[in-house]
């Protein structure tokens, strides 16, 4: 199936004098995600690892890469990077349109 | 806390899709416990002191206290740490929803054979009301009503997978911890009503529709609401648990049933979603249906009047930041006079506190609904002791 919408409609609020840091917060918490994806993978990966001993010490370190390895780990940098700059990707003009309708809809409310 | 959905619409997660969740789990509870008791306590100590020094008075409502927190820097991590983490518990569970949807819709078509005894009926023509189709309420992107294409019931699945992100333990094992509550509460207080017909208005995907089946087993359980996919979902949800209910796209403002055909009538977390003229039509549409005797229960946020401005200005966060433009609209009216508005004897009017009933021992719930609580700082607000209120009236 086609991709799912990642943002939803309406402004979204800024709650710091300078938006900059409402982007940064942004930042900074999915780099927070994507660290703790990895910190739990690689502590599955060790425990399978040692548990069925197949790493040594300095076996790491020592490894040589594939070229398609590379190319795999390529992309991947890239689409971390694209995952964690995210918020700055948000599409403005849509979502002021969306905005004045929620803003209607709350003043019908108080009529 | 379970950590998967525990009915066959369960979908495969990889391990980092699952770590991926936990993570935003994690940083709701911190948010939403830690932060919001250094946040409180950051008022009573500074805040609220700096306010009546300046103004001569304490804060007299929570938009007072909204006031000057919005100039309060851990407010604004608070906040924009809470924003974040709603959006990304969709986020979270979008890209499990892409790669299965094709199997969900096969499940749930055969788990629609299934003979539990459940229904769903689907009203292509209902119009499908503006505050539904225009605001992506809690941030869903998409909203709870959209479909592309045909059967679809991927804003059923958002809504049940982003549920269990976003609630973090707190609303079940099977996300119903709300619908178990009232239902044994009425069950417990009420011994001697024994509801045959219960109507759920604004069901969703049916969280909290199935408990009143399974609380009263001769009792006959329909479900309404507005958006087709979650009522697929529901439908194939609780076709999954075996439990029989009978779901049904309407709009709960305009009920396509008769006069007094119904025991209960009952809605969670609904009319806050609601304008007021919504929510007018909702209760006198609830009072019609009700059979004389019967009872009207909405399970809600309790209403500014009968709390703490500290409070009512920490429940209507959502109003202002999640996309809930009703919300606080709501929680400023006096429930009781919305009842009696609506048709209902003030002396029937009912309001109660119940603790969370599948986190307890039957006989623990029974000795706490014994005891009549008020309306405290955690009654409604999702963190760790948060209790539940309801409200309604007798007809």
């Amino acid at each position: 199936m086609s991709r799912l919408p990642r943002t939803s409609r309406g402004k979204r609020p800024h709650f710091f004098e300078e938006k900059s840091i409402d982007q940064l917060v942004s930042m900074f918490l999915a780099l927070m995600s994507e660290t703790w994806v990895l910190k739990e993978r690689l502590y599955l990966l060790e425990r399978l690892a040692s548990e069925k001993g197949l790493l040594s010490a300095g076996e790491l370190d020592a490894f040589n890469l594939s070229d398609q390895d590379k190319e795999t780990l390529a992309s991947r940098r890239r689409e971390f990077v694209q995952e964690i700059f995210s918020s700055l990707q948000i599409d403005h003009e849509d979502t002021a349109t969306r905005q004045s309708i929620i803003d209607e809809l709350t003043q019908s409310m108080r009529s | 806390m379970s950590e998967e959905l525990l009915h066959d619409l369960r979908l495969h997660r990889t391990q980092e899709e699952r770590a991926k969740q936990n993570f935003v789990k994690e940083l709701r509870s911190y948010v939403l416990n830690d932060m919001a008791d250094a946040m409180r306590k950051r008022y009573e100590d500074r805040i609220k002191p700096a306010f009546e020094a300046i103004t001569g008075h304490p804060p007299e409502d929570g938009m007072d206290v909204h006031k000057v927190m919005k100039e309060d820097a851990f407010f604004k991590f608070y906040s924009s740490f809470r924003y974040n983490a709603q959006e990304m518990v969709w986020r979270s569970v979008m890209p499990t929803l892409e790669r299965n949807i094709d199997i969900l819709k096969e499940r749930a078509a055969e788990l629609g054979e299934r003979e539990i005894g459940g229904t769903l009926r689907l009203d292509p023509d209902l119009e499908v009301p503006r505050n539904v189709t225009e605001i992506d309420v809690h941030l869903a992107p998409g909203g709870y009503h959209s479909e592309t294409v045909s059967d679809d019931l991927t804003a059923g699945a958002l809504y049940d997978n982003g549920l269990q992100v976003f609630s973090f333990g707190l609303m079940g094992r099977n996300l119903d911890d709300i619908g178990w509550s009232m239902a044994q509460y009425v069950r417990n207080k009420y011994p001697h009503f024994k509801p045959e017909r219960i109507l759920d208005a604004g069901c969703g995907v049916g969280h909290n529709s199935l408990p009143w089946a399974e609380s009263f087993p001769q009792a006959e359980v329909h479900a309404v609401d507005v958006a087709a996919p979650l009522l697929r979902y529901a439908h194939a949800r609780a076709q999954s648990l075996g439990i029989p209910v009978h779901f049904a796209q309407m709009d709960a403002t305009k009920l396509q049933f008769e006069d007094e055909s119904f025991d209960l009538v009952f809605s969670s977390m609904f009319l806050h979603e609601l304008s007021l003229k919504q929510i007018r039509s909702f209760i006198a549409e609830a009072r019609r249906v009700l059979k004389p005797g019967g009872l009207l229960l909405n399970m809600e946020l309790p209403p500014n009047n009968q709390m703490d401005p500290y409070d009512s200005f920490y429940l209507d966060w959502d109003c202002y930041y999640n996309n809930e433009p009703y919300y606080k609209g709501f929680r400023d009216q006096d429930y009781k006079e919305l009842c009696v508005q609506a048709g209902f004897d003030p002396e029937h009017y009912v309001q109660f506190i119940s603790p969370q009933y599948t986190y307890m021992k039957p006989e623990e719930y029974r000795a706490a609904i014994g005891v009549e609580g008020a309306i405290d700082r955690n009654t409604g607000r999702l963190a760790n002791g948060i209790q539940w209120f309801g409200f309604g009236a007798w007809k």
